[in-house]
This record gives C-alpha cells, structure tokens and sequence, in this order.
C-alpha cells in the first residue's frame, strides 16, 4: 500500500520538477534541490495537520526549500548529509527539444528568486488568494507584480525570439 | 507571445522525474540515520573534549574553574548550533514570509548570542587561568603589576576573539543572512 508521502509526491512531482527547473542551473543543482525537496517534504509531513490545501503545503515546503537553496543554507546545512543512491531519474523528453519552453524557463530564471515563485504561482494558475497565502503577503501586493512580471516576461521572450 | 500562450506552455510541459520510491525510503532511512549517527558523534566528541578540558585539572586542581569554563562554552556551541539547523530546517512549511523571518530572527538570536558569549563571558577565562597557575597568591607580583597583566590579557584576549568571531560569522553566517534579508525585502516591496 503507498504511504501518504508517497501519494503526495506522485501528485506533486510535476511542481517539484517545475521549481527545481526555475531555481537551478546545471544538472548537479537540480538533483541536489530535488532530493532537498523530498526530504523536505518527508521531514514535514508530521507535521502536516490538514489545516491548508495539500497543494499550498507543497509549494511553501518546496520554495521555501528553493529560497534556501538559492542563499545556499541547504547546501551547508546537508553538506554530510545528502541521500546516498540514485532515488529518481530525470528524463531526457522532448521538453529538452522544446525551444520555446526552454526559452521560457530561461526567461523565468533571469527573474528575481521571489518573482520566480509569484510566476510559477500564477503559470499553475494558483488564485491570486492562494498565491498570497503561500506567499505570505497581501492579494494587492501579488496582483500589482503579477501585471509587472507578466509584461516583462513577454518582453523577455519577445527579445530572444 | 501573449499571456495565454505562456500558461498553455508551462501547462503543456508535463514532464516529472521517475521516482524509485523504494530506493527513496531507504536512503531518507539511511540519511535519517545518518543524523542520528552525526548527533551520538557530537556526544562522544564532546565527552571527549570534556575529559581533555578537565585533564590540567588533575594536576593543577587550581585549573578546574579554567577548565569548567571550557567545557560550559563547548556544551553551550554546540547546543547553539544544533538549535540552529533545527531553527532553519522547520519553518518550511509556513508561509514564505513567515519562514523567512523565523530564519532571520534566528541567525540574528545565534549571532547575538554568540556575540555576548564569547565577548562577555569568555573573557573569564583569563582570571581563570590566573587563579589556575597561582598567579594571583604570588608573592612576587605587585597588586598594580597584577592589575596590568590582567588588562594586557584581557585586551589581547578581546582583540583575537573579536577578528576570530567576526571572520567566523563573515564567511560562514553572514552571506545567507544577508541573502535572507534580501529575499524578505524582495517579497515585502511591491516595484
């Protein structure tokens, strides 16, 4: 029988993946953020009381993880303590092919660390409600740099085409 | 490329890694273990420390405050490190801004601290070690004499602490908190 964990990364392993992609820029960071995110999340889920959606819960557990991350306290943190084994393979699919979602990944990662979180927020259609819970700011604040980060990330596609 | 085009887009990509959730739990088993190992490690490496701290002590039984004060700051260090990692590792499931600030507030209480310990208390062991080596029942040396080699010592002894403890935080702390404190700001400024 799969354990709760289990159901819950399998519902959620296209979030985690999404993330991993925004806030990473090698193959090396992406594993290394992946599993931090499991980890994360598996540490977490005792703690889980059913209070807020299981999706709100995911995304503060994996872009907190990913703001680490990026201030690099995970990596000195788990320098002894990262999981031994290879626990998941990353497929080589025609996403890599894509052109345009490659360029919109990369257009995503020349943002700030925060804005990539409010965009993926809102490319996964996150309520603008939901996105300032996980967030943690006002609906105003979300709904004011949305409009800003919307205009700049077509300009930034438009340039590299 | 319109807005719509850019949900459509991200929505298309569908692609996950395969997740060998056997090999997972072993390893998050083998890393959990692993925590534990690190933890009963820094138990028998601080008994140790303790045991050395307190050797000078068996020959010098003067030495046991000098001492004693060794071990409290050891035992101190690394409760204060422990709570830390643990301050650092639970906030992640509470919202970003929460999260980030319980971190801050924590790297902030740490450094604080660190700070009073090793500037305020610290500095004890000098009278300590004077106490240790006889130094203040000498017959030889004058009360001002005593006097200015307590205010040397305490002098230097405050200056290498201070460039020590501020390089220890400036390589170590200092960069992610500062990047801390940069995403807070990111996220509470709306231009």
């Amino acid at each position: 029988m799969e354990s709760e964990f289990e159901q819950i990364i399998k519902k959620n392993a296209g979030v985690l993946h999404k993330l991993c992609r925004i806030y990473t820029y090698n193959a090396d960071e992406y594993e290394e953020l992946f599993q931090e995110m499991l980890v994360q999340i598996w540490h977490s889920t005792k703690n889980f009381r059913g209070e807020a959606k299981i999706s709100t819960w995911i995304y503060q557990i994996c872009i907190n993880t990913a703001l680490g991350f990026q201030a690099k306290i995970v990596r000195r943190k788990n320098r002894f303590e990262t999981l031994d084994g290879k626990v998941f393979v990353y497929p080589a699919t025609d996403m890599e092919k894509d052109e345009k979602l490659q360029k919109l990944y990369n257009a995503i990662r020349e943002l700030k660390p925060i804005d990539r979180a409010i965009v993926s927020l809102y490319l996964d259609e996150n309520s603008y409600e939901e996105t300032a819970n996980i967030l943690g700011i006002s609906k105003t604040n979300v709904a004011t740099r949305l409009m800003r980060l919307k205009k700049q990330l077509v300009e930034k596609l438009s340039a590299y085409e | 490329m319109n807005e719509e085009e850019l949900t459509n887009l991200w929505k298309a990509d569908q692609t996950a890694p395969t997740i060998d959730f056997a090999a997972l739990q072993k390893s998050l088993n083998i890393w959990h273990d692993k925590l534990r190992r690190k933890v009963k490690i820094e138990i028998v490496i601080q008994s140790a420390a303790t045991a050395i701290s307190l050797i000078p002590a068996l020959f010098l039984p003067k030495m046991i405050f000098a001492s004693l004060l060794v071990v409290i700051l050891g035992v101190w260090y690394v409760r204060e490190l422990r709570g830390l990692y643990k301050e650092e590792n639970t906030p992640n499931y509470l919202d970003i801004k929460h999260s980030l600030e319980v971190k801050i507030l924590a790297f902030k209480q740490f450094i604080r601290r660190t700070r009073f310990v090793m500037y305020a208390f610290s500095p004890l062991i000098i009278p300590a070690l004077f106490y240790g080596l006889n130094i203040f029942n000498n017959p030889l040396i004058t009360t001002t004499e005593l006097v200015r080699s307590l205010l040397i010592f305490f002098i230097i002894y405050e200056i290498l602490t201070f460039i020590a403890t501020e390089i220890y935080f400036k390589v170590l702390y200092t960069p992610a908190l500062n990047e801390l404190k940069n995403l807070l700001r990111q996220l509470e400024t709306d231009e």
